[in-house]
């Protein structure tokens, strides 16, 4: 790869893959253990050197990457203040708006609730032109999708119209353009909420109950959070690649939360048995399909769905072992067994790991 | 195009504004559903200005539930309008005998529903509850016991009386549009245990399947200037709403 080939890479996150790998091998050739089997002459080491660094410039200049591991840790620092600031902005203009907006008449009113959404609109696109690293443009698209959720909520108040689940739609719509638009994660996960919520509330309310109790049935959930999951096998996507993950997590974590509300929460079911028939279809359902979770994370690399499949295995089994065991075994011995449980299953990923490892050796000679 | 996807999101805002600003003016052309004057008694103000930094006025209104009318404590249950038939009729489930084991979960688990509500202002129900009321004080006074004589002066005279899921329907069987509202309501079914909910069943008084009014959409925003009046430092409501402070008369769509 030549130095000028960084802009061969395409997008923001295959720079920063492509950044974190020249740093890696920069790091290892620069060790004793490398350097005994991989010796460069000192020629072939400037020219490395040479090559490395300019490179690293490149896809830096071009993509605005992190080149070293402090600029990393900084970037996260960045990432969480511009979350927390655009959160803290939000609340202002809310509570700005409502401070005053009694004191005005009411087309001044609706102008401000409609031009406030445009022009933090405006504002997250004057800064994605400027930006690289869209601090400031996902800042923005928040201020903007929750202007646009105040505008909505305004315009129903100051016309007394009767609340409606399509509002739901409009805004989910608007979250998830602006994530495709500036690449925003956080964006796509606020959007993907918000249209799964619609979605249950028309269902809902084409049943002829109140939309608002949409929650209340989380069967509808399992079936929009499966939906979401399986979304990125038809969506291709070449420019934001790490919106499948975001799709999968936003599914997984749907999927799992109703289940643990219907197994474990009293949470009304569709199916029409005894109530403690349903939570234990749920609880062993649960266990079974995070299991399913950690195996399907493991075969495809997705760490995401591992971690939460992971977690939701264990909280299933937990409480699954404290409905059997709390009230008739001694505190002591229950907590015991827990902990004998949890290094059991330290021991079984551990092996699990040495499997995969030997396999992969296996492999590789 | 490149700047599609920025167009896409403004037309979202626009358009969406647009449909509520058809919305409204559809629902304010032509001649109100409904035109009725009401007091502070049925559209309160709870004044916050001085803790909430909500500056806009909302009334806020208030019905009065036959089923839930303070008088029933002292009385003898009464069955409600929205009774078993009713309910049915509504679209709730009411196969299972409320006398049966598994009737109460079965209530339970059912969902509140939407339909429409008629609600009539100072009519006859309402003259019906108060004497039912007064009936039960004189009752209370003479067994000893005190009771709040102002209870029923400061509660809505504003009566729930009828539901339907058609709102046209439920209008040509209350066509008196100065004194009945026809709202969106939400209604849920329940296991009526008189006195109260939870108690174990008697066979003097038997569980009921009854209904209850869950919700009506009851805050009306006040633009300026009407707002300005609500304002006012001597605004400031009395306990008790015995005389109106204040009429209102909302045009209903």
């Amino acid at each position: 790869m030549r130095p000028q080939d960084g802009a061969g890479v395409g997008n923001r996150i295959g720079a920063q893959e492509a950044a974190d790998r020249i740093r890696i091998l920069r790091e290892e050739l620069g060790t004793e253990q490398v350097q005994a089997v991989l010796a460069l002459t000192p020629d072939q080491r400037t020219r490395f050197d040479e090559w490395s660094r300019a490179a690293l410039a490149t896809l830096a200049q071009q993509f605005d990457v992190d080149t070293t591991v402090s600029q990393k840790r900084v970037s996260w620092g960045m990432r969480i203040a511009s979350t927390l600031g655009g959160l803290a902005i939000c609340a202002a203009v809310v509570l700005f708006f409502m401070r005053y907006w009694g004191f005005l008449s009411t087309p001044v009113q609706l102008a401000i609730a409609i031009l406030t959404p445009l022009a933090a609109l405006a504002g997250a696109e004057f800064a994605a032109r400027r930006e690289r690293t869209r601090y400031f443009t996902g800042l923005l698209s928040l201020v903007a999708a929750a202007s646009f959720i105040m505008n909505l909520a305004v315009a129903g108040s100051v016309f007394n119209i009767v609340s409606t689940e399509r509002a739901l739609l409009a805004w989910g719509a608007f979250a998830i353009v602006l994530a495709y638009r500036y690449g925003l994660r956080l964006m796509l996960m606020l959007g993907l909420t918000l249209l799964m919520s619609y979605g249950a509330a028309a269902y809902t309310a084409q049943m002829g109950y109140e939309w608002l109790e949409f929650y209340d049935r989380p069967e509808q959930f399992l079936l929009l959070g499966l939906l979401v999951f399986a979304l990125p096998y038809c969506l291709k996507h070449t420019r934001n690649a790490d919106f499948p993950p975001v799709y999968r997590l936003v599914g997984a974590l749907t999927v799992f939360i109703a289940i643990l509300s219907l197994a474990e929460w009293g949470v009304p079911s569709y199916l029409p048995w005894e109530q403690v028939t349903i939570e234990r279809l749920y609880e062993f359902g649960g266990l079974i399909l995070s299991a399913g979770a950690i195996w399907l994370g493991i075969t495809r690399g997705w760490n995401g769905i591992v971690n939460t499949g992971t977690a939701f295995f264990t909280i299933f089994l937990f409480t699954r072992l404290y409905h059997w065991w709390w009230d008739w075994m001694p505190k002591y011995l229950f907590f015991a067994v827990i902990g004998a449980l949890g290094i059991a299953l330290v021991l079984t990923f551990q092996r699990l790991r040495g499997k995969m490892i030997h396999g992969e050796i296996g492999a590789a000679a | 195009m490149k700047s599609a996807s920025l167009v896409t999101a403004a037309s979202i805002i626009l358009v969406a504004n647009a449909l509520a600003l058809i919305h409204s003016a559809r629902n304010r052309a032509g001649s109100p559903e409904a035109e009725i004057t009401l007091t502070n008694r049925e559209l309160r103000y709870f004044d916050q200005s001085a803790t909430d930094d909500d500056s806009g006025v909302t009334l806020h209104l208030q019905w009065t539930d036959p089923a839930s009318f303070p008088v029933r404590a002292g009385t003898e249950r009464k069955q409600s309008w929205l009774d078993r038939t009713k309910l049915q009729t509504l679209g709730f489930d009411c196969a299972v005998d409320p006398g049966n084991s598994e009737a109460a979960r079965f209530y339970e688990r059912q969902r509140p529903r939407q339909v429409f509500a008629a609600l009539e202002y100072d009519s006859a129900a309402w003259r019906a509850l108060v004497e039912e009321f007064e009936r039960a004080r004189a009752k209370q006074q003479a067994d000893a016991g005190s009771n709040d004589s102002t209870a029923a002066a400061g509660m809505s005279r504003l009566v729930a009386i009828d539901a339907d899921l058609n709102p046209v329907r439920l209008r040509a069987r209350h066509p008196d549009r100065r004194t009945v509202l026809i709202l969106p309501a939400v209604i849920a079914v329940m296991l009526d245990r008189w006195p109260y909910y939870g108690m174990k069943p008697e066979s003097e008084h038997p569980p009921q399947i009854a209904g209850r009014i869950q919700e009506l959409p009851s805050s009306i925003h006040v633009p300026r200037p009407f707002s300005d009046q609500f304002r006012r430092p001597d605004r400031s409501q009395p306990k008790v709403f015995i005389n109106p402070i204040y009429s209102v008369r909302p045009s209903l769509a």
